[in-house]
């Protein structure tokens, strides 16, 4: 992006939108930076007014502690080995040589110790997101360039432990310079910083700005993929070789597939949902899944739809095992044909070859993979998710078979379990108010800023785990409202579609009015392509459903209260 | 048609200072925009440096003090 690009990308600014602040923690001028960051934030949130709020040039701790101070928006703390110690940069002359390095090195180590010591005392403070230091160290020790020198070693260790101190926090996020690394553009401006403060050229500086406004404004990770067997999961065809005829090891030159087959168990382990889609003999792919030397565990995989059938349908199948939408899934499979001919059946979903060989590409494949399936952390509820979905099917089974849904409701014994959200607050809330569709008050997305904002400014969070013969599911439900006297104001309300058909909603607002001592609850409604669960709930038990306030009084909830079939119970 | 300097300039300042309307920028100097402070004419400058692929020394940078000044510089430094 050009300068000029962003400036008139920022003349334009929707009326209505609520303010996004953001606070550039630096100790260099903002500008041109700041421009770059609010014309790349825009593009992600198009409806928001960006604000960003620049400190004191300088003084890095200083806005710092400034912006933990204000509560308000997220914080991007844009780290330079300048902002440790001056003569580490190329804008002051401080004196540089092997009898200054010991003095340099202390100074870096105190720098640093002072932030730790910021970001310990803040720790329920506002989100910061820290830019490791990008601009290179200058010749500060007469060593020839290509080799690095001790004090620069010792730096890059003093840097690493602190990164790695605060990145533990739960408020923190590191970014990683690695996307960084592969563009090809100068860097340093000196003549900028010189004459304005600002170090960096105008091309890296869209480009820092894009990698910051990317982790901000990064989307909800998605939830599913479904994997082809033959020369996806192994190499060969097992219907061909046999079941010990296919591989997945560096001896067979089938290493793709055995990193493949990790990476998507490493995925599993952190609560990504995986099936198989194979025109194949089920039973040969049932010997394969089960061998010793397996990367991927047969326990991991659910569904596996293993037949002669059109991939397509085992997809549909796939997915409503799941309860989601095709966008939240990815495809990949080695025959161009079949992704063509799901991409037809499933326009929404990710489609992609899995490149048998391309090494080069196979990478990419992984890295794409990595940025829409990982997550900052990993929580109880990822490794509930595929045991609360084999629940699931076992429970549709059942009812099929020869229970009603009453009775089946009634056998599963089922445990609510409601508590209010503390601080810091779990990040499961927030990762399931933004990536629920189907029960969801009115669609609306917070980022972790607008988050924790809404908290700080007395928005009061409830969340429900779930749990019954079948299994655990888990936290599976958020509301968020205000209270006012005996009302209480629901901005926000979501339940995970894998808790569906259990009447949880009910139970979620018959808790609220008895133990909250509530007149009235007042949602605010507002109806999305998705959200057709939610308004059929709201026709259950108001009648009303038109975009807007949708008032709901104790009496009139009571009095279409159906059986709950549930025990509900408060936190401790 | 190529746009001239004159129009590219324009589209500069225009971008710079959305405030200032179009027909006054050629006669634009700092006392006649209020917005024209050390900060803008940094950026000023950024943006006519990247439209016209020109590097303006810093010395320089700063006795380009109004439209016509940026003009008659980028006209010395530009071959169309």
């Amino acid at each position: 992006m050009k300068l000029a690009d962003a400036l008139r990308i920022l003349q334009s600014e929707p009326r209505d939108g609520a303010e996004f602040a953001v606070h550039l923690i630096s100790g260099s001028t903002p500008e041109p930076l700041s421009h770059f960051l609010a014309a790349h934030l825009r593009q992600h949130y198009p409806e928001r007014k960006i604000r960003i709020k620049a400190g004191q040039f300088g003084d890095l701790a200083g806005n710092l502690g400034r912006y933990f101070e204000s509560g308000v928006g997220v914080g991007v703390l844009l780290l330079e080995w300048a902002d440790l110690d001056p003569r580490l940069g190329l804008r002051q002359a401080g004196g540089w040589g092997r009898a200054k390095a010991a003095d340099m090195e202390g100074s870096v180590c105190l720098r640093l110790q002072q932030l730790r010591a910021l970001f310990e005392k803040y720790a329920a403070g506002g989100l910061v997101y820290v830019s490791p230091p990008t601009l290179p160290l200058p010749a500060v020790l007469p060593v020839p360039r290509w080799q690095a020198s001790t004090l620069e070693l010792k730096l890059e260790e003093l840097l690493a432990a602190f990164l790695a101190g605060i990145g533990a926090g739960a408020r923190v996020r590191v970014l990683s310079g690695r996307k960084l690394e592969t563009a090809s553009v100068e860097r340093l401006d000196l003549k900028l910083w010189w004459q304005a403060g600002s170090p960096y050229s105008l091309p890296f500086a869209s480009l820092l700005a894009e990698q910051i406004a990317g982790a901000i404004g990064a989307p909800p990770r998605m939830k599913g993929i479904i994997t082809d067997l033959d020369e996806t999961l192994w190499a060969g065809i097992v219907g061909d070789a046999g079941v010990d005829g296919v591989h997945w090891d560096l001896e067979h030159r089938a290493t793709m597939h055995g990193i493949y087959q990790q990476f998507l168990q490493s995925l599993a382990d952190d609560g990504v949902l995986l099936a198989i889609a194979s025109k194949n003999d089920r039973s040969m792919v049932e010997q394969v899944l089960q061998r010793g030397d397996m990367l991927l565990s047969a326990a991991s995989v659910f569904p596996v739809e293993a037949h002669w059938q059109p991939k397509p349908e085992s997809a549909a199948r796939i997915l409503q095992t799941w309860n989601i939408g095709p966008e939240s899934v990815v495809f990949v499979d080695d025959n161009p044909m079949e992704v063509a001919v799901m991409k037809s059946a499933f326009p929404a979903m990710e489609c992609r070859q899995f490149p048998t060989t391309a090494p080069e590409k196979f990478w990419a494949l992984l890295e794409e993979l990595a940025d829409r399936f990982g997550q900052s952390v990993g929580s109880d509820e990822d490794r509930l998710r595929l045991q609360s979905i084999r629940g699931n099917a076992e429970r549709v089974a059942m009812v099929d078979e020869h229970h009603s849904a009453e009775a089946i409701l009634r056998e599963c014994a089922g445990v609510l379990t409601m508590l209010e959200v503390g601080r810091p607050p779990d990040p499961r809330a927030l990762e399931l108010v933004n990536k629920t569709n189907q029960f969801n008050l009115n669609g609306l997305r917070y980022t972790e800023g607008d988050w924790l904002n809404y908290l700080d400014g007395g928005g009061a969070v409830w969340m429900a785990a779930y749990g019954d013969k079948f299994g655990a599911l888990g936290k599976i439900a958020v509301l968020a409202g205000r209270r006012e006297g005996a009302r209480l104001n629901v901005d926000t309300w979501v339940l995970s579609c894998r808790a569906f058909s259990r009447r949880i909603e009910f139970a979620m607002l018959d808790f609220l009015f008895r133990e909250e001592k509530l007149q009235e609850v007042v949602l605010r409604y507002r109806g999305t392509e998705r959200n057709t669960p939610f308004r059929d709930f709201l026709a259950a038990v108001s009648g009303t459903v038109t975009d807007g306030e949708i008032r709901i009084s104790w009496e009139e909830f009571s009095s279409r209260l159906p059986a709950l079939h549930l025990t509900i119970e408060r936190a401790k | 048609m190529t746009d001239t300097v004159h129009t590219r300039l324009v589209r500069c300042f225009a971008t710079v200072f959305p405030e200032v309307p179009a027909e006054s920028i050629p006669q634009a100097t700092p006392d006649t925009v209020a917005q024209w402070d050390s900060s803008r004419h940094v950026i000023l400058t950024l943006v006519i440096e990247e439209e016209f692929a020109v590097s303006i020394p810093e010395d320089k940078s700063g006795e380009l003090l109004s439209f016509v000044d940026f003009e008659s510089y980028i006209v010395s430094q530009v071959r169309l």
